[in-house]
């Protein structure tokens, strides 16, 4: 079996399988345009952007979802009905983590450009954002409200449909 | 239709004196408002929505009866819904009923008498004249329900405005075969005049509301409702005010070395946005200021589905919506615009500036539409696939539809329950050559043969025709639509009326579209033996039939069609007389065919 | 005999509370012109379970809403069961259906005819394939204009008794002897063997109506049995009566006399006279269904 050994940007090695590795594109790229030999087990990935423990995580996330089908082009994202009450329940425990950790592992998986990854960590915020009034939205992400009166109350105007249940 | 005053005077509990005693009435439903569809056709009293009214005459038997309401369709419908985010945390139904009491009243209890396959009712709304506005009443999934006559008695939410509009919403999904309901009954305190009413004067108050009187807590919802709704609503900022200690400054300091939520850049913001429901996208932009530039991005209104939001829908929404879906794809309007709360130049606007785009378009039962709203669909939607206008009744007359020929890309279109005439009709067809599906339903106007010819010549890619209840089908009809042998699903339902002799043409029809996978016949009466020995020969694909009210069915007949169409799946054969159901029972478990039959007690 | 009548008890309550549900109670009709009204009848057959609605072939309705009163009967034609279909189903559904209309106001009450159309129409709606033919016959009180409107298709029919005499008396339409016009419809592909008359060929009548009207709506199984100055002798004595029981005592009179003489062989029934205008030698009753709806109107 092919490892591959990558470093996190506290300078923890990490070593794992080639294949879960592919399931990151950007890591994918690099092996590609570094010509890195599948027989060198010394070469080491530089990953400065991710933390050990997020990488910990990251690597646990891959893992286990190395055998799913690459989801094919991007374009896909336009005629796929999107839904978000599909995640199943490995990773809605697998993401059962503070909100910190949380945003740690979407940026992970957008420098990663890991698809999957990403998918779910957007669908679990989208389901912390959706029910609530943008009081309460605020309240959740610590988000400050830099509306001016006039633009605010321009703005509620706008959503008087939505207001009550 | 008349209302049933009883006069049953019930005195509030601890109700002041010097009030006047307060009645509480029932009635039965006076007249129809509106409805989405029927099995019957309009103007008849044969199993359509005119039978919801008055007091139930078949309750409580249970059966298939023409003197109840019964929906066109069953089952679970094969459409999606656009935005399929929208869709997911919300019961969709299939179709609705406004219905209109006599009296105003306080609503205290519905009872709704279903007569057959209960359990489909999802949802009751109330329209509050006062106030202009839709109020849920009662909200729950569709169950499955055991097959007897029941009197349905949901618990609704308390209001304390008067209405006497209630809108019952359906979603026949569970149920295998048509509903039947025999009437409403709506119970409630009587008002004078539809205004706001006080709240009842006294009310019993629990152990935790008494608590909270002596916390100095004020409640942000009135002291009649429930504590759920406390719970939901306030118990945050209840605990928020009781935390004293910890410090503002020591809440920043905590969240510091985190990551927050604007360290994400915008393109992942825009990402996690395109999960969320219009509602929530429309509460993020309430939030901070740049919240409100992604949640604008008009990619994420590529999916606009109105129709789970038709009782807020209003002028106000449209406009803003009209900033935001440039470049909009399909847009789902059903049911929007009671009373008034949309009018048609907002959507002609609306059209005007962000229609180029649209694919798909539902506008079913949408209650602003005129001949304007089609001009301008005509003239800037051209890249229309799809088009549903089911139930319009425009205020103008048939030309309204002659515009329509301006769009050449249709592929789906929906005319049932329209005022649309045979020439709008023909136009469709011959301008849209890449048509494949038409739904011509309950539009007694129309001359079918005629539109079967057009499509005989111009109809190469037509997959399926409904025209149930289109009356004036004859034979003609069915030769010519024996050119279009891409046909998989045909509805003739209720049809060829006159013909009593369908043999010739009909065998013709079959033969030459072997692709057909479903067949209405019901109610066909003029089909004989011969003709479903034909379509034993003839129809290897068929994998629905409906054969329901047929006179001339025989038990070798059906037996024959079982064996001979290997992928059968669902026949019906309700009504036909000479078949015992025995048999019927066996073979449905040889064949593993679902045999639908339907009952009527046998009192006359 | 003696089951009949009590089951006519049975009907007449009936009747009764029909007429005071279906009334908005808030509107008050003591002021405006109203049937007071009964029913009896006999089914040829009486070994048959009794049906409300129903006597044998025959069928009848009575019921109002806020703008009239509407009284019908239908005889279902007998032909019929030699094919295997119920007689009685078509004459049935014609007038529950009516019924149904008038309780939902969906008529024109100056219009009996679009009444018996719109029902007929109804049949080929209904799911279950319902054949047969029978004659029919509708009266309508209009209490705004204090007129009754008919329409009679076939030898159903009414009188009308006011001050000792009959005022009107409808005209029985017969294609030829013992074939009246009749309503139906008939089996896929046997349209033009069976008579078929459309609603539209209805006769049709108005009349204005005076406080105490006499008003009898029967099938042919009354008319053919009972010469009309019998019909007379016994409608003269209720002319302005209120009372709902000596109503229904003259009504069930009528009935049980119609019922002896169809079955008295020597009689020389209006049916045999009628015969005999035919050229077919014959004498007694007819047997038939009898049912025979009265009324008063009262002001």
């Amino acid at each position: 079996m092919q490892t591959i050994k990558l470093q996190s940007s506290d300078n923890e090695i990490f070593e794992c399988d080639l294949a879960v590795a592919k399931c990151s594109a950007t890591i994918r790229t690099m092996l590609e345009d570094l010509g890195i030999d599948e027989n060198s087990e010394d070469e080491v990935v530089p990953l400065p952007n991710v933390n050990s423990a997020i990488l910990r995580k990251v690597i646990q996330f891959c893992t286990y979802h190395k055998d799913d089908p690459v989801p094919s082009s991007t374009d896909d994202d336009e005629n796929k009905e999107k839904r978000t009450d599909d995640i199943t329940s490995w990773d809605a425990d697998f993401l059962k983590v503070d909100q910190g950790t949380l945003f740690e592992l979407i940026l992970a998986a957008n420098y990663l450009d890991i698809r999957s990854l990403l998918d779910v960590t957007c669908k679990t915020v989208a389901n912390m954002i959706k029910g609530k009034t943008p009081d309460e939205i605020r309240k959740t992400f610590n988000i400050k409200n830099d509306f001016t009166p006039a633009e605010e109350e321009q703005v509620r105007k706008e959503n008087t449909w939505c207001e009550e249940k | 239709m008349f209302s049933d005053s009883s006069t049953d005077i019930h005195p509030l509990i601890n109700s002041n004196n010097d009030d006047l005693e307060p009645q509480i009435i029932s009635q039965y439903a006076q007249e129809v408002v509106d409805y989405s569809s029927c099995y019957g056709s309009h103007g008849t009293i044969s199993y359509s929505a005119l039978n919801i009214c008055g007091r139930p005459c078949k309750y409580p038997s249970y059966g298939d009866f023409a003197e109840c309401f019964s929906l066109r369709h069953y089952g679970p419908i094969m459409d999606t819904e656009y935005s399929a985010i929208d869709a997911q945390d919300k019961i969709t139904f299939h179709d609705f009923v406004v219905i209109q009491f006599e009296h105003f009243v306080l609503p205290r209890e519905i009872k709704i008498y279903e007569t057959y396959n209960p359990g489909s009712v999802v949802r009751i709304y109330a329209y509050l004249w006062s106030e202009k506005k839709w109020e849920l009443l009662w909200e729950d999934h569709p169950v499955m329900v055991e097959k007897k006559s029941r009197e349905f008695f949901p618990k609704i939410k308390k209001i304390q405005v008067p209405t006497r509009v209630l809108r019952l919403e359906f979603n026949c999904s569970l149920v295998d075969y048509y509903i039947g309901i025999d009437a409403v009954l709506l119970t409630g305190i009587k008002v004078v005049s539809p205004v706001r009413h006080p709240p009842e004067s006294k009310v019993i108050m629990g152990l935790i509301q008494k608590k909270l009187e002596n916390v100095k807590f004020i409640p942000q919802v009135p002291a009649n409702d429930t504590i759920e709704d406390f719970l939901k609503n306030d118990l945050n900022k209840f605990v928020d005010d009781l935390r004293i200690n910890e410090s503002e400054k020591d809440i920043k300091v905590r969240w510091k070395k985190e990551k927050i939520v604007f360290d994400i850049p915008e393109e992942v913001l825009f990402k996690i946005m395109s999960y969320l429901d219009l509602r929530s996208l429309y509460n993020c932009s309430r939030v901070c200021r740049k919240f409100n530039v992604i949640s604008k991005d008009s990619l994420l209104y590529q999916n606009v589905n109105l129709k789970f939001y038709w009782h807020r829908a209003d002028n106000k929404l449209v406009k803003s919506l009209m900033h935001r879906c440039f470049l909009i794809k399909k847009l789902d309007m059903s049911c929007c615009g009671y009373f008034g709360s949309i009018n048609d130049e907002e959507f002609v606007t609306f059209i005007r500036v962000c229609g180029k785009n649209l694919t798909h378009l539902r506008l079913n039962s949408t209650q602003f539409l005129t001949g304007r709203c089609l001009q301008s669909i005509a003239f800037r939607c051209s890249n229309l696939i799809e088009l549903e206008l089911q139930n319009y009744h425009s205020p103008t007359n048939e030309r309204d539809f002659n515009n329509l020929t301006l769009l050449n890309n249709l592929e789906s279109v929906n005319l049932s329950r329209t005022s649309v005439d045979t020439f709008g009709v023909t136009a469709v067809i011959k301008c849209n050559p890449r048509l494949k599906h038409l739904n011509i339903s309950f539009n007694q106007q129309l001359q079918i043969d005629q539109i079967c010819l057009q499509m005989s010549i111009h109809g190469k890619n037509i997959r399926s025709i409904d025209m149930w209840k289109c009356h004036h089908l004859t034979t003609a009809g069915l030769r010519a639509l024996t050119c279009c042998d891409t046909l998989e699903v045909v509805d003739f339902g209720w049809n060829l009326r006159e013909e009593s002799n369908i043999t010739e043409s009909f065998k013709n029809f079959i033969q030459n579209c072997p692709n057909l996978t479903k067949m209405i016949l019901a109610a066909v009466r003029g089909v004989a033996e011969r003709d479903l020995n034909n379509i034993a020969t003839y129809c290897k694909n068929l994998e629905h039939l409906d054969l329901m009210g047929i006179v001339g069915i025989t038990s070798e007949a059906v037996h024959k069609i079982l064996q001979e169409c290997p992928r059968l799946k669902v026949v019906d054969l309700s009504f036909c007389e000479n078949l015992d159901d025995v048999t019927l029972f066996k073979w449905a478990s040889d064949y593993n065919v679902c045999i639908k039959r339907s009952e009527v007690p046998s009192d006359f | 005999m003696q089951s009949s009548i009590i089951t006519v008890r049975a009907l007449s309550r009936i009747l009764r509370n029909k007429f005071s549900t279906l009334l908005d109670p808030t509107l008050s009709t003591a002021n405006q012109p109203h049937f007071v009204s009964v029913v009896c009848g006999f089914p040829k057959d009486l070994r048959k379970t009794y049906k409300l609605g129903k006597f044998g072939d025959d069928a009848w309705f009575a019921c109002s809403n806020s703008q009239a009163d509407v009284i019908g009967v239908a005889d279902g034609v007998g032909g019929w069961s030699r094919y295997g279909i119920d007689a009685g189903e078509f004459s049935s559904f014609l007038m529950r259906t009516c019924e149904r209309l008038v309780q939902n106001s969906n008529f024109n009450p100056q219009l009996p005819v679009t009444l018996l159309s719109s029902s007929y129409h109804e049949l080929l709606d209904h799911k279950k394939p319902i054949l047969g033919s029978s004659t029919a016959c509708v009266l309508i009180l209009n209490r705004e204009t204090s007129t009754i409107y008919t329409a009679n298709i076939g030898d159903s029919g009414f009188m009308i008794v006011r001050k000792g005499e009959i005022v009107h008396r409808s005209e029985e339409q017969q294609h030829y002897f013992n074939t009246p016009f009749q309503l139906s419809l008939p089996p896929p592909g046997n349209a033009n063997r069976v008579l078929s008359d459309a609603p539209e060929s209805a006769d049709t009548h108005s009349f204005p109506v005076k406080d105490g009207d006499v008003i009898l709506v029967a099938t042919d199984g009354v008319f053919d049995n009972v010469p009309n100055d019998l019909l007379l002798e016994t409608l003269k004595g209720i002319e302005g009566e209120k009372d709902e029981v000596k109503l229904q005592m003259t009504a069930n009179t009528i009935a049980l006399m119609a019922r002896q003489l169809s079955f008295d062989r020597a009689f020389m029934s209006p049916f045999a006279k009628n015969a005999r205008k035919s050229n077919i030698n014959t004498i007694g009753g007819k047997p038939d269904d009898i049912t025979v709806v009265l009324a008063t109107v009262n002001l």
